[in-house]
């Protein structure tokens, strides 16, 4: 009897505990849902968390800031690396496209004048330049299997650059108007005044056998004559830029700069024929 | 095997002077290797061989450069003979002689080049720049040592292909039973 009511007794309580637990949990819920504002203990709880929490906030958001500048420094990276090989590319094609817009500006040019010259021409490649400080000579990829013959002027549309000296099967050697072996014989245009052109340094001509007598101008245009048989006449040689009168001898001192730029070319005509250009 | 080797060398050199040592800047001048390879050669104790070559080269230069044919060859071969001429005095070899005989040569082949064009077409004298000289011969005088440097390092690969031949090529019979 005494054993029951024992049994009884503990499993009251244990329910009553139980109840009591629930009810506290309940009253706890259904006031939470209810009030919106922290209760005291709620305020005490954040107080005292509260600074940690800032701490390990600060700690956390500074290694993620890290973390996260370094992901996106090494996707900068990747992107600055593409960015630069990109513009590379954009950089070489931009190269190519200004040269074939250079060297269809000149072949254009070299057409014209092609077409402006009685036939036959032929456009020859300069494939070498002379090595030595004496003489001033190119090599180009036309021979005489192509007609080129020793003589031959050869201009650019600037003007004369030169002659053939010698000429290969597939290869000749053309001698510029810049060295001091070529003779051309030349006209002012607005004087006519007869003088040969000789080469007299790498960019520059001497105008020889003017007389004292004769008048010639500064910036006066120097053409080809068409004596001499070699180069046809009218051809553009360069422009006076040196006119001087030495107490000796009969003939002035005449310094003439090239038409052609002689550092620059590429491209170059031969003309076939020997002919005039004003068809005398 | 020296004569091919050396010519090889040589008209390297003389396409890469014609064609990519061009593009240097005027100011900065244009080295002339060919010709230090003229001294190179003409240093070397192997006077037929070494003159063959200098004797081709110079016929080769001809074809490039000039204007006047059989130029080239008189100069390199006058060159050939003034260093064989000191070669008996001076022990021309060693490696710290051949820059400054390679800038007096350069000298020497500048004035017989001059002298040569102005008889050949006296009418039409080259124009002779000292300035364009001085800075040919600073260029010969900075580049020479290295370039004699690769100069010597092909020679030394050539010997040894000369003396491995001659070790695995030909069989002597014992000199010592005739």
């Amino acid at each position: 009897m005494i054993r029951k009511r024992g049994k009884r007794s503990s499993h009251i309580r244990f329910f009553l505990l139980f109840g009591c637990l629930l009810t506290a949990i309940l009253i706890l819920i259904i006031s939470m849902a209810g009030r919106k504002e922290f209760s005291a203990p709620h305020k005490f709880g954040l107080e005292v968390i509260g600074p940690f929490q800032t701490a390990i906030a600060k700690v956390s958001n500074f290694a993620d800031s890290i973390l996260g500048k370094y992901v996106a420094l090494l996707h900068v990276r990747e992107e600055n690396e593409q960015l630069r090989q990109e513009l590379l590319k954009y950089k070489v094609a931009n190269i190519e496209y200004r040269e074939a817009v250079a060297t269809n500006v000149r072949l254009q040019k070299l057409l014209e004048l092609k077409e402006s010259l009685p036939p036959p021409t032929l456009t020859a490649e300069i494939v070498g330049k002379d090595p030595s400080l004496w003489f001033r000579t190119l090599t180009i990829n036309r021979g005489s299997s192509d007609g080129v013959q020793k003589g031959m002027p050869v201009v650019t549309v600037e003007g004369v650059v030169g002659q053939v000296l010698t000429s290969s099967p597939n290869y000749s050697k053309v001698l510029l108007a810049t060295d001091p072996n070529s003779a051309i014989d030349v006209i002012t245009q607005k004087t006519r005044v007869q003088g040969i052109i000789k080469g007299k340094g790498p960019d520059a001509f001497a105008l020889h056998y003017v007389l004292k007598s004769a008048e010639v101008e500064k910036d006066d245009y120097v053409l080809t004559s068409g004596l001499g048989g070699v180069f046809p006449k009218g051809l553009m040689v360069g422009t006076v830029s040196g006119i001087e009168n030495s107490r000796r001898g009969m003939f002035q001192n005449i310094d003439v700069i090239p038409a052609v730029d002689f550092s620059q070319l590429e491209y170059l005509i031969i003309i076939m024929k020997k002919f005039s250009l004003t068809g005398d | 095997m020296f004569i091919i080797i050396f010519m090889v060398l040589g008209i390297l050199i003389l396409l890469l002077q014609t064609t990519f040592l061009q593009l240097m800047p005027a100011w900065l001048g244009k080295p002339d290797i060919l010709f230090l390879l003229i001294v190179y050669i003409s240093c070397k104790p192997d006077i037929l061989r070494g003159l063959v070559v200098v004797l081709l080269l110079g016929l080769l230069m001809d074809v490039f450069s000039g204007v006047f044919l059989g130029l080239y060859p008189v100069i390199y071969l006058l060159v050939f003979a003034f260093i064989k001429g000191i070669s008996r005095r001076i022990a021309i070899n060693e490696f710290a002689y051949q820059v400054p005989l390679a800038v007096i040569s350069y000298l020497f082949v500048s004035t017989g080049m001059y002298i040569f064009s102005f008889s050949l077409a006296p009418d039409t004298p080259p124009q002779w720049s000292w300035g364009t000289v001085l800075l040919q011969l600073l260029m010969l005088t900075v580049i020479g040592a290295p370039v004699f440097g690769v100069f010597d390092s092909i020679m030394n690969v050539y010997r040894s292909i000369s003396a491995s031949g001659r070790i695995l090529g030909t069989k002597r019979s014992n000199r010592f039973r005739e």
